[in-house]
């Protein structure tokens, strides 16, 4: 048996996490927040009556099957503060924060949450995935209050808070993965389109959240718009590449994930809504799926529009709905109405990608991803490159074979 | 005997009274209320209790906690059941007594009529199959056999080009004639001539990884035509090849010829582009319908394509081709124009991913693979991407399935690898017998079940003339029992009167009386 380190707690991290377990090794988690399963678990099910192979599902048994692993030690609201070399293995020592929950203990009998004073626990259950988190920001223990309400209500022992609020730890591991996937562009940088200014503009990140809510987009009304309040838009625009193939912005990258889920949304959204005008602004269209032309044609057959290039603006007119400006390559220009703009917006280096190659003495790529030539430390999911979850999937048990062998 | 389990803890309010009417309602039954069934007091409870009355089976009553899949795996380990004989019913937090006992006495009668299961414990096979000694296969099959496997590779063209490790045993030319049998012992047999003689050879291998590489594209058909409209892979060979004077002014390179193609023929068709444009100075358009760069530094080699001065045509449809007195002819809609143009070269280079692809159908027959919409192996499933196949332990990588981008399909190999490793290394597969089950009397051997299952786990058994289930290969998905026109199949789990005492009807006199109220 080996024991092993995965950093991050999303889809690559998680399924190297159960991998590893099952093949009879221990595995400790850490996980910044206090909430574990990284991003995926914001991302709608992109089905209509037919799947349409997103994988977001997929991604919440992979996370499901580690949490439960009785091999897998998961520490939330952690950080690592020195690694060093010990022989063959790596020693890493930080904190982790408590309380701390062992998911692979709970019974998901919700007893902490209604034990808990400050109302920061909080339950997520979708597919085959159901956990328990708590925020740190709220909780009493963190801000210094001598609290343990949730550790004595778990009947199932799971809650431990020994050690205080920040419980200090030293792991020497044979291999250290690391898995802390990715920051999303900040569409505030590409003032034109009017994110955060205009309302009924959104990122595809923000769409995928109220989708996972609601069959339709909301149109802002009187100014207002951005929550489910609102009335559903009965146009809306996907702008593609924003954030992405733009060397004015050192991101002349594509982001290889927002093809995939503009088109799905749009299918989606198309779907349920027939009367819906759906186009699609872009430069070229990735293709990901294994099939992917007859999904392209059924695409068109529904109704969707794609126009080839990027509007270089967004504005208000005069009625609630927003005006892009199009211009062709001979310079001629053209406006398009719709009630709401989804930005697809990019896939950019994590948070922390800098002081994680310092730690562990990584490289990084020109656009700020991790990269390791070291033989114990392997680098998986999209903080290595930009990728979506079948692939974040695979560059992880890629990465655990590596660690194994 | 199956042991009723009754969580008390949401019952705050004095369960006395309560617990001895559900009590004396279920006069008979082993039963044993407890205050926190899900805390480790409570499953040691049950522990003991299973062993003190001789249980071998649990029913467990409560609250949604234990519904848990790791609760159940909990007490399965501590009580020495196995999870069929385990099972929970969440009552209401507000239910009468009378009401708890319906919930209760209906999954125990259900319970009770499911069968004891036997584990079968089946020795994993620690040897290894590759098909395909292409770099992607060969690679694999380095990485199975690093692992401590016994590895065979066998290709189908003579000689094996490969460089597997020296641990790696080669056949060539050599094919896979069938694969039969279960996960962790299919049977293959290979088709292997040695000096012209051909020889059938059956083998037992506990996995097997497909890495056939791209079928071949017949390049004499159109749109092909020697010397003029040739393969995107030939124009890499001309490059090293052909001096600077034979060049044609204008190099035009088709992809996307009728499906999209990926990010392969797109690093190929950049790559090619920019030596004919950089080394002989001539006028390169490569027509596409969409540039794909979805991989680490493939936008940067877009980049520098366009500054070389290679021009991009972007196409919707299936561009033409047809030949004309300086050469060729290629037409389409540009889609960034808006108009249709004509592009008049000396050479056309088209790639044969664009082309209506197609698998070895022979192959795929042979393996028990299916195909996708492509024609190329393994149905397009998320839930089987990237490596896996609708065979448990048997493995699809690399062009074969679809995917040819370089990086991309080394990563699937060491994949391949990991999901051969993981299943392999277990050494032994504890299967429980609970797959399904075909009744010989009335089995009409129409191969109806054999044609349905997704898995391959129905086949023929010559000796008893009827249809048989591989419990390996079951996964349990009833579609058999569904299709059977002889209703000659069950799921044991799953029987009738299971289901109906599940739901209640076991206690009404007539089917017809369907619905509660």
């Amino acid at each position: 048996m080996k024991r092993y380190l995965v950093i991050g707690s999303g889809v690559a991290g998680g399924t190297a996490a159960g991998e590893l377990a099952r093949q009879g090794h221990k595995v400790f988690i850490l996980e910044s927040t206090g909430r574990i399963g990284g991003k995926v678990l914001s991302y709608c099910c992109k089905a209509t009556d037919s799947c349409s192979r997103c994988g977001v599902c997929v991604a919440h048994d992979r996370i499901a099957d580690a949490l439960r692993h009785p091999r897998v030690s998961v520490m939330t609201g952690a950080r690592i503060e020195k690694v060093e070399s010990g022989g063959r293995a790596t020693i890493v020592s930080g904190f982790f924060s408590n309380p701390r929950i062992a998911h692979n203990i709970c019974t998901d009998c919700k007893a902490c949450i209604e034990a808990c004073p400050a109302g920061s626990i909080s339950r997520y259950s979708r597919g085959g995935l159901t956990f328990t988190a708590i925020d740190y920001t709220s909780c009493l223990l963190q801000k210094g209050k001598k609290c343990s309400a949730c550790a004595d209500a778990c009947p199932a022992d799971a809650i431990r808070t020994a050690g205080g609020p920040k419980r200090r730890f030293t792991v020497a591991v044979d291999g250290v993965l690391i898995a802390t996937g990715h920051e999303t562009f900040n569409p505030v940088v590409k003032a034109r389109l009017g994110y955060g200014r205009l309302p009924g503009v959104m990122t595809g990140l923000e769409a995928e959240q109220v989708l996972s809510r609601q069959d339709w987009l909301p149109a802002p009304v009187n100014g207002g718009g951005g929550d489910s309040a609102g009335v559903p838009a009965r146009s809306v625009a996907f702008i593609q590449c924003v954030g992405s193939r733009d060397p004015r912005l050192k991101r002349n990258f594509c982001s290889s994930v927002c093809c995939a889920y503009a088109l799905r949304m749009s299918r989606m959204l198309k779907a349920r809504n027939p009367d819906m005008d759906i186009a699609v602004y872009y430069i070229d269209i990735q293709n990901f799926d294994k099939v992917f032309t007859p999904f392209r044609a059924e695409l068109d057959r529904m109704g969707i529009r794609f126009v080839r290039g990027i509007p270089s603006a967004v504005a208000r007119t005069g009625g609630q709905r927003l005006s892009l400006l199009i211009e062709d390559p001979e310079g001629k220009r053209a406006t398009a109405e719709h009630d709401v703009v989804v930005l697809s917006i990019g896939v950019a280096p994590p948070e922390g990608a800098a002081e994680m190659a310092s730690l562990f003495g990584l490289e990084l790529d020109e656009f700020g991803f991790l990269r390791s030539n070291l033989a114990g430390v392997r680098v998986a999911g999209t903080c290595g490159e930009p990728q979506g979850i079948i692939d974040s999937i695979a560059s992880a048990r890629a990465a655990a074979l590596e660690l194994v062998r | 005997m199956t042991g009723i389990f009754l969580c008390t803890c949401r019952r705050k309010k004095d369960p006395s009274a309560w617990l001895e009417r559900a009590a004396k309602s279920l006069a008979g039954i082993p039963f044993f209320p407890y205050d926190a069934m899900c805390a480790p007091e409570g499953i040691r409870f049950a522990a003991a209790r299973v062993k003190g009355e001789k249980l071998d089976k649990l029913l467990l009553a409560g609250c949604a906690a234990l519904l848990h899949e790791g609760y159940c795996e909990r007490i399965s380990r501590a009580a020495g059941i196995p999870a069929s004989g385990i099972d929970a019913v969440v009552l209401p937090a507000r239910a009468s007594s009378a009401e708890a006992v319906r919930i209760i006495r209906r999954a125990h009668a259900a319970l009770e009529l499911i069968p004891r299961f036997e584990i079968r414990r089946v020795p994993l096979g620690q040897e290894v199959l590759v098909v395909g000694d292409g770099q992607v296969g060969a690679q694999t099959a380095r990485e199975v056999a690093a692992l401590g496997y016994r590895t065979t590779l066998i290709e189908k063209d003579a000689p094996a080009a490969c460089a597997a490790a020296a641990d790696v045993e080669i056949l060539s030319p050599a094919t896979l004639a069938s694969l039969d049998g279960r996960p962790g012992a299919y049977t293959a047999r290979l088709r292997t001539s040695r000096e012209g003689e051909r020889q059938e050879t059956e083998r037992v291998f506990g996995a097997v990884v497909i890495a056939a590489g791209a079928p071949g594209a017949d390049t004499r058909a159109a749109p092909f035509s020697p010397g003029r409209v040739i393969p995107l892979a030939d124009l890499e060979g001309s490059i090293e090849r052909q001096p600077r004077r034979d060049w044609p002014r204008l190099v035009a390179i088709v992809l996307d010829f009728c499906v999209d193609e990926g990010r392969a023929s797109t690093e190929a068709a950049l790559r090619s582009a920019l030596a004919v444009r950089e080394r002989f100075r001539r006028e390169v358009t490569v027509l596409l319908r969409d540039v794909r760069v979805a991989a680490r530094g493939l936008e940067a080699l877009y980049d520098q394509a366009r500054v070389a001065g290679v021009t991009f045509v972007k196409h919707a449809g299936s561009p033409r081709i047809r030949s004309s007195r300086e050469g060729v002819v290629v037409s389409c809609r540009d889609t960034v124009l808006g108009e249709d143009v004509e592009i008049s070269c000396g050479l056309a280079a088209v790639s044969v991913d664009g082309l209506p692809a197609c698998a070895d159908p022979s192959l795929a027959a042979a393996a028990g693979i299916d195909l996708d919409a492509y024609g190329r192996l393994q149905q397009n499933n998320v839930h089987l991407l990237p490596e896996l196949s609708n065979r448990q332990g048997v493995f699809v990588i690399g062009a074969c399935r679809g995917e040819a981008y370089q990086p991309e399909v080394l990563r699937d190999a060491r994949d391949a690898a990991f999901s051969v490793h993981a299943l392999l290394s277990q050494k032994i597969l504890k299967v429980e017998l609970s797959h399904a089950l075909v009744d010989g009397d009335r089995c009409a051997v129409c191969l109806t079940c054999v044609r349905v299952c997704p898995f391959k786990a129905m086949r023929i058994d010559e000796n008893e003339k009827k249809a048989d289930c591989i419990a390996e290969s079951c996964r349990r998905c009833g579609i058999c029992v569904g299709e059977c026109p002889a209703k000659a199949i069950t799921l044991p789990a799953y029987a009738d009167a299971i289901v109906m005492a599940r739901a209640g009807m076991a206690e009404r006199p007539t089917i017809g009386a369907v619905g509660e109220r």
